[in-house]
């Protein structure tokens, strides 16, 4: 099909094609004019105001959203929700995109998310796109989490506000949110969230959403909350297949599907449950535990050693400076995680609710009661032993604080169980090594070996979740298996660290305590101060660095059921 | 409500232990918006408005564009416009956010002898151009040099750019991206019905009782043509037949999973049920069509035991849509890219025409045999890009047309080339052949899009002199360039496009270009001027007077459009549908909001009649062996993402709305069989090239079938270059890969 090149071809030429310099020159001055013009008129934009379209009728009065809204206000014990007809949610995302520019939202921010559910079973494909939003919940998990109060459920419409100039940005609602609804902002330090566009709801505008979806698949309705406590709480009721068990929060939004309803909900997959994704790690919040559980388990670990007599408070007081400090410098690591530093003396307002607030309190109690300790260790010994006492015990709510933290956001991998046993692993394994600094030079190998077996004791919820991956037929849909796999593929080498720098301290702490058993027999080559000191601090940095791992692997390997769409 | 206000602005205020107010809070206040807008942000308030056509994909939305102090700030859906009622997809949404982005093209760049691109002004650039392509064809021939044109583009320019490349310049040979859409359909409709003319309006997606969909996935290519199909008040039947349980499938009442590519044999054979049971309109085909007696004796072979076997689908199912079709009052068939883009396409939608043409389902509100367009402007570029055929939807062999289009534009008549252009695919065996020597790609990303893109890639590569004129520097075809020239994008500037149902809409410049990026129509000007052939276009000085010289190249031709008064009436109307003429006009001002062609059962075959168009059905040209167990089917991956998505991905809101990493569908059997789980990196191999990309374990392809969106530029890296024979179409969704896991991946 290919014409050969014909010079003499159909086309009949307009004179020389070869370039004609004169021509050229005086067609430049031409061009060059012509171009002046073309570039001005690129920039000028008066053009448009020729066609400007007067608007004499107001566009919204007859807009069909006005049935997509509930014709009176909500009643007693009822709150507005979201409704949305999944039967005819096409997954166009323009509600997303809608309530991006007509809310006016940072550049990447978007508080509505389309998600999408499918099925693996051959003879049941289904794609259902599942739109999502604040479920403005009953009892609301970022309203519980949140230490300074920024969040208000309003009484009459039931809507979920986000007071943004009250948040300090601790981003304790992002984990407390079943379906991750609150999203970190940045630029601004702070959490912002869906408020159902309740100014435009005040003016009998429907949400952004809502007027945007093509296919009017959401609209505000009415319900009543009592209904949700009784059917959410009755047995595993989620929103969508996959999606958290409601009963968490009791959240409102209603999906009617007839798809979803044909199926089994165990059929389901989304993109959230079927392919986990390796989370944030949150790194001052990684630094701020190890270091106040490591503070917290070598008070306890020291005052347990003085009340058997075994260390006196003269020996001791190094070590008991060196937990303080660990402690103070926690804790202000912690400040580095919040968006807002300068307002973190608001945290203590949530203590009715927030295991935040109440962390922050212990936290400001422990570390005046080991300044009083350290003072009375120097200055009045005999107070020594109560203070210390003291001291342990509120570093001890202190961790269980922190641990509460993560129990409160109820996520499976997080539970009571499993962190607090973790939490105690690590605050007596890193204390009992930094007391060991206290010890005679030869009972510091093996208390260090205590140390890095307590702190090996750290690992097990988290290799029980690698085993589980080993097994022949891993329990498909376990959260621990969706866990493990994590720490098989993407996370292989922070998971191998770990255990690298834990048998590392442990096989520097194991030959110094033969060698010094050896040096001990030959009385020759006697194992020098300096040496024992070398094997205390580099075990002791190693097991602070696998727990500081295995920390980060709690926080990075976490899964859970995620809505669909909180992925994107 | 109202928000504090600050007294003291001296002093810092210390911070408070409540605060329930303050300045991020004001940050997402709402205000009342002016001209009947809802609440808008504070910050985004318009002093006035104005409104245009989307420059996506051939819905052609109107957009509202909120202006302050002249320049667009804003766009929402106009809900005043005929098409969208309101609403918009997200690409529309985010219209004016692709046009501000860091690698806009902002000058002119030329390649140096070390191989950097250079700025240069663009007198330089212009000089460049006139001088390497007149050498080439000094050369080698004026027909030495090509154009590639785009369907992206205002129908002004790309009248004035084939009317310069081949009256101006000499250039014979010149096609489009719409090749890659909308050949198929061109050549199925010219054939059947004497010209290439789309007969429905969108309002027959309300109206019908059955609706049809073949190889079209509206509810992410055309989403709000879907929501007129969801607007429809009759509780339609949707038959969608499509291989993927896509997400028009699953609204579907009746999803026909066929095998990929066995379309036209399961239509044939849906048309020999309907014969068989009597089902079809005796007295229109005898009153409007013609070659029904030798159509029906083709697909006497085609038994429903046939059509099931070589489809896949079961004979119930076969003859349970046949009844529906069959009974249905107002059917309505559309098609999209899945019967365009195949080796026997022409022939597929001929199959669908036939089926309409026998239920006598033609001219009637709800009725039609439609394909639905792919870009904004691709039906702007079936009538005028001068390409296939001469502008206006002339014939360059016949004298009469030439003459004709000489005299309305006043173009010398030995200028116009009495042969028709080579297609796309036939320029790039042309470089491979050395014919083609110089190329001119404008507003297309060939080196991502094109079918088998290695080859496509080497061949641009290949080239003596390649000139790109794109918004943007970064596309995969820009980079290969000898000289950029910068253009401007959709807002800012002027002209018309024409959508799917034949509406020509406005584009307005409300939005300035960056650096000194200029109106493709400005760089034609620049161009015809240094190219010598300034006086030819001397008239052509702005859209509006481009736009007068189409509608004289119409008049008398079925698009006719002659009484389209100017560019204020279609503001006026919301558009207007071709043909408009000016007997039209004279008999009452303003056009129907909703126009249908064929209402009275002529067609534009001399004889009036529509035809019947057949053949044997073919195997598509690669099929799966050992090597290549399974079939790549390939399509749009999501309504956020636009072609090879130079425009979209500069969308920050956009991108959080597409998958993070390119993705291939795969069956829970194929992903099982080998050892492939969710998210896993996979590598997919066709003899062509490879692609990593991530699995995504889903039943909604069928087992032995791979999907993959065609956005990532790997995607085409493996299709097989294979045409449709009539239209030159590339098959994009057919081909054979293999599959194998990437272990080392997983482990980053």
């Amino acid at each position: 099909m290919n014409a050969p090149v014909d010079p003499s071809s159909s086309f009949a030429p307009l004179g020389s094609p070869q370039v004609d310099a004169p021509a050229l020159s005086g067609r430049t001055q031409l061009t060059e004019q012509l171009l002046g013009e073309l570039i001005a008129q690129q920039h000028d934009l008066t053009a448009v105001e020729t066609f400007s379209r007067w608007h004499d009728a107001d566009l919204s009065a007859n807009h069909p959203y006005q049935a997509l809204l509930p014709a009176t206000p909500p009643g007693p014990g009822q709150q507005y929700a979201f409704e949305v007809d999944l039967d005819t949610c096409s997954g166009c995302k323009a509600c997303v995109v809608a309530c991006h520019t007509l809310n006016g939202l940072g550049e990447t921010e978007t508080w509505r998310k389309v998600g999408v559910l499918t099925t693996k079973s051959a003879k049941l494909p289904v794609l259902q796109h599942v739109t999502t939003a604040c479920h403005h919940c009953v009892d609301p998990g970022c309203l519980k989490g949140c230490p300074v109060l920024a969040y208000e459920k309003d009484p009459l419409t039931g809507i979920v506000r986000h007071l943004d100039d009250q948040c300090f940005g601790c981003k304790y609602c992002t984990m407390m949110c079943p379906y991750e609804v609150p999203q970190y902002n940045q630029s601004l330090g702070i959490v912002r969230k869906c408020d159902m566009c309740s100014q435009r709801l005040g003016q009998g505008e429907a949400p952004a959403c809502v007027q945007a979806c093509p296919n009017q698949a959401i609209k505000i309705s009415l319900v009543n909350r009592a209904d949700f406590q009784r059917t959410a709480q009755a047995h595993d009721a989620r929103l969508v297949p996959t999606a958290p068990p409601s009963h968490q929060t009791l959240p409102t939004t209603r999906f009617v599907s007839r798809a979803l309803a044909q199926s089994p909900a165990i059929a389901f997959v989304s993109r959230e449950s079927d392919a986990d994704c390796v989370e944030h790690g949150h790194e001052p919040l990684v630094a701020m535990l190890v270091l106040t559980q490591a503070s917290v388990g070598a008070w306890l670990v020291l005052t347990a050693l003085m009340f058997l007599g075994v260390l006196s408070a003269r020996a001791m007081e190094g070590a008991l400076w060196l937990a303080s400090i660990l402690g103070f410098v926690g804790v202000q690591l912690a400040l580095l995680h919040l968006g807002r530093p300068w307002l973190a003396f608001r945290s203590f307002l949530g203590w009715r609710t927030s295991w935040i607030s109440r962390e922050a309190i212990a936290f400001g109690l422990y570390l005046p009661s080991a300044c009083a300790a350290l003072l009375a260790a120097r200055y009045a010994p005999q107070g020594l032993a109560p203070a210390s006492a003291a001291t342990s015990l509120v570093g001890a709510i202190a961790v269980a604080c922190s641990a509460m933290i993560y129990v409160a956001t109820q996520r499976e991998l997080w539970s009571f169980g499993r962190t607090f046993s973790e939490f105690a692993a690590t605050a007596v394994g890193l204390g009992t090594a930094i007391a060991s600094w206290a010890m005679p030079s030869t009972a510091q190998p093996p208390m260090l070996i205590a140390a890095g077996l307590v702190c090996g004791a750290a690992f097990i919820p988290k290799w029980l979740d690698w085993r589980r991956t080993q097994e022949a037929q891993p329990l498909a849909g376990s959260l621990s298996v969706r866990s493990g796999r994590l720490l098989n593929e993407p996370l292989a080498y922070p998971w191998r660290g770990a255990w690298c720098s834990l048998a590392l301290s442990l096989s520097l702490s194991v030959l110094a305590l033969l060698y010094g058993w050896r040096a001990d027999s030959q009385s020759a080559s006697r194992m020098t101060g300096f040496a024992y000191a070398f094997v205390c601090v580099t075990s002791t940095s190693l097991l602070f660095v696998s727990q500081a791992i295995v920390r980060w692997l709690g926080f990075a390997s976490v899964v859970f059921p995620r809505m669909p769409g909180a992925s994107t | 409500m109202t928000p504090r206000k600050s007294f003291s602005g001296a002093w810092p205020k210390l911070p408070q232990l409540r605060q329930m107010h303050g300045p991020l809070a004001e940050q997402l206040l709402l205000t009342p918006g002016p001209f009947g807008f809802g609440a808008l942000p504070a910050s985004q308030l318009p002093d006035t408005t104005t409104s245009a056509v989307c420059g996506y994909c051939s819905t052609g939305c109107g957009l509202k564009i909120h202006l302050r102090d002249g320049a667009a700030i804003n766009v929402t859906p106009d809900p005043l416009y005929p098409v969208n009622h309101g609403m918009a997809c997200p690409k529309g949404w985010e219209a004016l956010r692709v046009l501000d982005a860091p690698d806009r093209a902002t000058h002119p760049l030329l390649r140096q002898e070390d191989g950097r691109m250079q700025k240069v002004s663009w007198l330089e650039a212009i000089t460049a151009f006139c001088t390497r392509l007149q050498a080439i064809q000094a050369e080698h021939g004026s027909e030495s040099v090509a154009f590639l044109s785009t369907g992206q583009i205002p129908s002004e320019e790309m009248f004035f750019l084939g009317c310069l490349a081949k009256f101006g310049m000499g250039l014979v040979h010149g096609d489009g991206n719409t090749r890659q859409c909308m050949a198929t359909s061109v050549v199925a409709y010219k054939q059947a019905f004497g010209f290439d003319a789309p007969p429905y309006t969108y309002a027959d997606l309300e109206a019908s009782d059955v609706l049809v969909f073949i190889g079209a996935n509206p509810c992410v290519a055309h989403p709000i043509l879907w929501q007129r199909v969801l607007r429809n008040p009759h509780q339609p039947e949707i038959i969608v037949i499509d291989p993927r349980k896509t997400e028009t499938a699953m609204a579907a009442s009746e999803h026909v999973s066929l095998r990929p590519k066995s379309d036209l044999a399961l239509l044939y054979g849906l048309a020999q049920l309907l014969i068989q049971t009597g089902m079809i309109d005796r007295d229109f085909i005898d009153a409007h069509s013609e070659g029904f007696a030798e159509f029906q004796s083709h697909i006497a072979a085609f038994t429903p035991e046939r059509a099931s076997e070589e489809s896949g689908v079961p004979i119930e199912q076969l003859m349970r849509i046949a009844d529906k079709i069959g009974t249905g009052e107002r059917v309505s068939f559309w098609w999209t890219m899945g019967v365009n883009q195949s080796h026997q396409g022409v022939r597929t939608a001929q199959a669908i025409i036939n089926l309409a043409l026998m239920t006598g389902n033609f001219g009637r509100a709800g009725t039609g045999a439609n394909s639905i367009t792919g870009q904004c402007n691709a039906m702007g570029s079936r009538l005028f890009s001068n390409t296939t055929s001469l502008v206006g939807h002339h014939d360059f062999a016949s004298a009469d047309d030439r003459a004709k289009v000489a005299a309305a534009l006043d173009i010398p008549l030995e200028r116009i080339p009495t042969r028709s252009s080579l297609a796309y695919d036939e320029i790039l065996t042309g470089i491979e052949q050395g014919t083609i020597r110089g190329l001119w790609i404008i507003a297309t990303n060939t080196a991502h899009s094109w079918i088998n893109s290695p080859r496509a890639q080497a061949l641009l590569k290949r080239l003596d002199y390649l000139v790109v004129q794109d918004m943007y520097c970064s596309t995969e075809t820009a980079q290969l360039a000898d000289l950029l020239l910068p253009a401007a994008g959709w807002g800012e500037k002027e002209g018309t496009f024409i959508n799917s149902e034949r509406r020509i809409g406005r584009v307005k410049r409300v939005s300035r270009a960056p650096g000194e990026a200029l109106a493709d129509f400005s760089i034609f000007r620049l161009l015809a001027d240094g190219w010598g052939c300034g006086e030819m276009f001397a008239r052509w000085d702005s859209p509006a007077a481009v736009f007068e010289l189409m509608k004289s190249v119409t008049r008398g031709q079925p698009c006719d459009i002659t009484g389209i008064e100017n560019y204020a009436m279609l503001d006026r109307c919301g558009g207007v549908q071709w043909p408009w003429t000016e007997q039209d006009r004279a008999e009452q001002a303003d056009p129907p909001v909703e126009r249908r062609l064929f209402e009275d059962g002529r067609f534009y075959h001399s004889n009036g009649r529509a035809r019947f168009v057949f053949a044997q059905p073919e195997a598509a040209p690669e099929a799966t062996d050992a090597d290549y167990p399974f079939v790549l089917l390939t399509g749009r991956g999501t309504v956020s993402q636009w072609h090879t998505e130079t425009r979209t991905s500069k969308s920050p809101v956009l991108r959080q709305l597409i998958p993070r990493d390119p993705l291939v569908e795969i069956h829970p059997d194929d992903a099982r069989r080998c050892h492939i789980d969710a998210g896993d990196w996979v590598r997919v191999v066709s003899r062509r090239g490879t692609a990593d990309v991530r699995a995504w374990i889903t039943s909604n392809v069928q087992p032995g079938q791979l999907f993959m969106p065609m956005h990532d530029a790997q995607t085409n890296g493996l299709t097989l270059d294979s045409f449709d024979p009539h239209s030159r179409q590339p098959s994009y969704k057919h081909c054979a890969v293999a599959l194998r896991r990437q272990p080392r991946k997983n482990r980053a």
